[in-house]
């Protein structure tokens, strides 16, 4: 096993700017390719209408999943080494409806916005500028949160830890939700379809 | 041949179906090295990627971040006198007796110190083998008291990041020990609640991920 590369020290942290760089690069271009810097196709998700954010993003899980699973069947990959974000999880259920309710309003998500932003969509920026504002209350306002950022930490969870199931059981079952979720989607869509006018 | 036809939607269900029973079968995601090979473990001790620094384990404490683990390998005597807040004590000859690693989240960060690094060091290497992931406060416990408890004003030629790191180091020590001295008594107690909390703008080693 010899990746990932950063941790066998097969580069080091100037290199590994560079080669975040140029996935960044690529990953914005891609979005922005596939329609997601425009917030009226990234708000038609909530009116079922066009599910492609779902798609997508169950097409990423399923992807990484199985690559990363696939590179250690073969022996490149050491599981261990991965930085998984540990598990707080009150501060991130509250975040993330926080974060949902600014993506039903503003029609874009973080990275989103910033794919907006870079082809001079002015509802980007204007959603990166109240994003960095509410950056600077949060920080400021922090040691208010400071103890509820701490709440429900449970480590770096997984779903086999807590499904007591093998990676390859959860990966079967992973791959089955998407390919449920791909067949639901579909169906919405058909249903909620607007006529083209 | 006809392309199109790899790529409609039920050959791609299909194919997604056989992806996922063959991981389902196969003991992907499950294969691991037990141990760190000798090379491996040199290149870690020569990158001193195996080391934390004690302003760091100070940052961990302040933020009192969960999913850390300190060990003061030392003697009960010496961990009686003086320890680091929150550090559990297994003299490193117990280090490996049944049950007293087992006490320890797996999951967790373990951070072992000494007095000095050389037996700190060692125990990192036995707990390599036992496949145990750890690591050094760098000096240990002398480093710790000379950096943390006491810290020196360094002379004014210096760059500024090591004023910086006075500074760091400085409002540590009031959080550690309000007196600047070391704390004979558990330091636990002596924490005072008046303390304006301490806020870091270092990032912590291990941070990561978006």
């Amino acid at each position: 096993m010899f990746t990932p590369l950063f941790k066998f020290n097969f580069f080091g942290v100037e290199i590994s700017y560079v080669i975040a760089a140029v996935i960044g690069i690529l990953f914005g271009y891609t979005l922005e390719r596939a329609g997601f810097g425009d917030a009226k196709k990234l708000a038609n998700q909530f009116y079922f209408r066009d599910m492609t954010v779902l798609k997508v993003m169950f097409t990423a899980i399923v992807v990484a999943m199985a690559g990363i699973l696939l590179l250690n069947l073969v022996g490149i990959l050491d599981i261990k080494q991965i930085y998984i974000n540990p598990t707080y999880l009150w501060p991130q259920i509250v975040g993330g409806i926080i974060m949902g309710i600014g993506f039903v309003i503003g029609g874009y998500c973080p990275g989103t916005s910033l794919v907006a932003s870079a082809t001079g969509k002015l509802d980007g920026m204007m959603y990166v500028a109240g994003a960095l504002f509410g950056m600077l209350v949060f920080a400021e306002s922090f040691p208010l949160f400071q103890d509820f950022t701490k709440t429900g930490f449970m480590g770096n969870a997984k779903l086999t830890d807590w499904l007591g199931l093998s990676p390859g059981i959860v990966a079967f079952l992973v791959i089955v939700m998407a390919l449920f979720m791909f067949w639901g989607a579909e169906i919405l869509e058909k249903k909620f379809k607007v006529e083209e006018s | 041949m006809d392309f199109k036809a790899l790529f409609n939607k039920r050959v791609g269900f299909f194919f997604l179906i056989v992806l996922g029973i063959i991981l389902a079968i196969s003991p992907a995601g499950s294969i691991q090295q037990p141990f760190l090979s000798a090379d491996e473990m040199a290149t870690k001790v020569t990158s001193k990627s195996n080391q934390i620094s004690a302003e760091d384990v100070a940052h961990i404490l302040i933020d009192k971040q969960p999913g850390v683990t300190i060990i003061d390998i030392r003697n009960k005597s010496d961990y009686e006198e003086y320890h680091i807040p929150t550090a559990i004590n297994i003299p490193l000859e117990n280090l490996f007796k049944v049950g007293n690693l087992d006490q320890i989240d797996p999951q967790n960060t373990i951070i072992v110190y000494s007095n000095g690094d050389a037996y700190a060091a060692q125990a990192w290497l036995l707990m390599q083998q036992q496949g145990i992931d750890s690591f050094i406060l760098t000096g240990g416990m002398n480093y710790w008291a000379s950096a943390i408890l006491n810290p020196q004003k360094p002379d004014d030629l210096v760059a500024d990041s090591e004023i910086l790191r006075y500074q760091l180091r400085q409002s540590a020590s009031q959080y550690f020990s309000p007196g600047g001295k070391i704390q004979s008594t558990q330091p636990e107690e002596t924490k005072t609640e008046t303390q304006k909390p301490i806020t870091f703008k270092k990032k912590k080693k291990a941070d990561e991920g978006c």
